[in-house]
């Protein structure tokens, strides 16, 4: 198992360096990537509300 | 040049192993402002096949309001609905769903998000707000009422924002949204109570309408003690919620029942019903951050490759696929953690309801894990943050525990098991047949028959409420009033006398009543009964289905008893992936 020192490589794009007037004209793949997996997503049957109930 | 986020290992482990330092709490919500950066760019991508010339506008001057005031444009769109609200909107233009009313009111919100960044940012603007119902809505400000058309200029000359010829804030019909600090034990927490953001939750929520200013005060009481709750027993919890929960969402309350949510895209925000017992409260709060903080983290990494397996969560009554039970186990682990803290309080007066739900939750819990773990489907990732879960739960099993506690947990638990399998499993009906020929030609049960594997079928009814639980609940905190209950025929006599540990009676009763739609009873059948005849919990579907089929064909019912004793050679039958509740085992 590799130590908590490290790191591990994610499917997130970081876009905090980006401005969002830079936003519409931004065209790299990694964002590419990210584009088309939101649409995938979007396009999945919705299960977005986890949800619970408890007896108080 | 574009990069991807890497997750520090050291964060992972710690999102397992506790609440999370503020630190990693602060860089999920960082990471989430590049998540919403990039539903907005798929959205403006998607909306150019249709009219959106009011969600290019909001885009404008979403820059516009970035250019002076970064932080003002990032927690306008930052706030937890403008999530959703993209989200929504990305679905209908995708056609995944048809939405209700125009797709370009929907896109045109926008303009309410980037007029409450103007506004935040002292930009002078000018734009249209769209009027959902009769009211223009600014997401995390408030909302102007009583307007008409299908929009409202609002407009601001850097410091006094203006519609309807008035200023906003101080117009008669405009609503705020009630914002409250909770402080405690040198902690605080500033939030929204957000009753009125039309993307706030969707259609199966039983949203609270616009609170009458009794309830807000109440709200911010039971709160304010819930807080409480929390920064004194719960503080790393507590620091964790004060870093990344932006918004409480009220939804309408049962009596003694509360339902909360956590919406996928609405990163800090939770759904409650307003109860007024603060531990219930506190416990609820944790809970659905538990959620956020999953989303967050899978927005990240996955940590599982789906199957198309549904497995049994004690949470639900419906079967839940493997993600579903990772956010379940990862909710519980939470909740387990807070119980524990709970029941080791010196003087606690709910020393005994704590004992109970971290007993009925760390056992479903542990399963869960159990499942997860050998589900072959976990990523490296994923491995490696539910082996940190369960060495969380792992520190909960020196738990010292009264025996009638551990009884009702058991109760607890097994009810919720046996009843899942009556809703959701079915035996096939060949089975049933050979096992009613071996029943009525006088042979013994054909073992091999009897453990095949039933359908699942989803019965559906996501979460319930069980009247049996209410009972076990009120055993445990006013058994005087259960007894009186019992007495004046207020409580089902066979659930009262099993709650009240008289199994032998319950079960006279239950055998009395029982019929092949009885599931309730079923249920309690093998609650009474299933330590001594095992196929009763470990198979009651296929008792009950067996138990039709013979009366059907000989128009006889057979005695429920002598039929599940004579199923129980097959006993364990559990060939659904998933593991049956086998503790605690019940002390009478």
């Amino acid at each position: 198992m590799a130590g908590a020192t490290e790191d591990i490589a994610t499917d997130l794009a970081d876009l905090s360096q980006v401005a969002l007037s830079e936003l519409r004209a931004l065209d790299q793949p990694i964002l590419s990537e990210a584009l088309r997996r939101v649409v995938e997503d979007a396009k999945k049957p919705a299960d977005a509300i986890a949800g619970f109930q408890a007896v108080i | 040049m574009l990069t991807r986020y890497r997750l520090p290992l050291q964060d992972l482990d710690e999102l397992a192993a506790g609440a999370g330092s503020p630190a990693t709490i602060a860089a999920l919500r960082s990471t989430q402002h590049s998540r919403r950066l990039i539903l907005l760019r798929a959205l403006l991508d998607a909306a150019e096949q249709c009219s959106h010339k009011d969600l290019l506008a909001g885009f404008e001057l979403l820059c516009q309001a970035e250019h002076h005031d970064p932080a003002a444009a990032a927690e306008a769109l930052g706030y937890p609905f403008a999530g959703s609200w993209a989200a929504h909107c990305l679905r209908r233009l995708t056609g995944a769903d048809p939405g209700d009313g125009s797709v370009a009111t929907d896109l045109s919100h926008l303009g309410g998000i980037a007029a409450v960044a103007a506004i935040r940012a002292r930009v002078p603007f000018s734009i249209d707000v769209p009027v959902r119902g009769d009211a223009a809505y600014l997401p995390s400000l408030g909302r102007l009422t009583a307007v008409n058309g299908p929009a409202v200029t609002v407009h601001s000359d850097g410091h006094q924002p203006m519609a309807a010829g008035r200023p906003l804030f101080t117009a008669p019909t405009w609503q705020p949204v009630h914002r409250m600090t909770l402080a405690a034990e040198g902690q605080s927490l500033s939030i929204a109570l957000d009753d009125i953001d039309p993307f706030r939750g969707g259609p199966r929520l039983p949203l609270a309408p616009r609170l009458s200013a009794v309830a807000v005060r109440d709200w911010a009481r039971a709160l304010g003690q819930a807080w409480t709750v929390l920064a004194r027993h719960h503080g790393d919890d507590a620091r964790g919620l004060a870093a990344g929960l932006v918004a409480i969402v009220p939804m309408v309350t049962q009596p003694g029942r509360g339902v909360n949510a956590t919406h996928r895209e609405s990163f800090g925000a939770a759904a409650m019903s307003a109860v007024s017992d603060p531990v219930a409260l506190a416990v609820g709060l944790l809970h659905e951050f538990q959620h956020g903080k999953l989303n967050a983290i899978l927005d990240l990494a996955q940590l599982l490759t789906p199957d198309a397996g549904r497995y049994y969560a004690a949470w639900r009554q419906d079967p839940r696929p493997l993600s579903g039970l990772l956010h379940g186990a990862y909710a519980y682990v939470g909740v387990c953690d807070f119980w524990r803290v709970q029941a080791g309080l010196p003087g606690t007066p709910h020393r005994a309801y704590a004992q109970m739900e971290l007993a009925r939750w760390s056992g479903s819990t542990g399963r869960a894990l159990a499942v997860l773990l050998g589900s072959g489907r976990l990523t490296r990732a994923g491995e490696r943050f539910v082996l940190g879960l369960r060495a969380r739960a792992d520190s909960w099993q020196a738990q010292e525990m009264p025996q009638e506690v551990t009884r009702l947990a058991w109760l607890a638990a097994t009810d919720h098991r046996v009843s899942w399998r009556l809703r959701n499993l079915r035996p096939r009906a060949e089975a049933v047949d050979a096992l009613a020929r071996a029943w009525l030609a006088g042979q013994p049960v054909p073992v091999a028959v009897a453990q095949a594997t039933p359908d699942l079928r989803d019965g559906g009814v996501a979460l319930g409420a069980s009247s049996r639980l209410d009972l076990i609940n009120l055993r445990l905190r006013e058994p005087s009033r259960l007894a009186m209950m019992a007495r004046r025929g207020d409580a089902d006599p066979a659930d009262a006398d099993l709650v009240s540990g008289n199994r032998a009676q319950a079960a006279t009763t239950y055998l009395d009543r029982i019929g092949p739609d009885d599931a309730d009873g079923w249920a309690g059948l093998a609650l009474a009964l299933g330590e001594t005849i095992p196929a009763l919990r470990h198979a009651p579907e296929l008792v009950r289905a067996l138990y039709a089929r013979l009366l059907e064909l000989s128009g006889a019912a057979p005695d429920p008893r002598q039929l599940a004793s004579w199923l129980s050679p097959a006993a364990p039958m559990d060939p659904v992936q998933a593991s049956g509740p086998e503790s605690p085992s019940p002390s009478q």
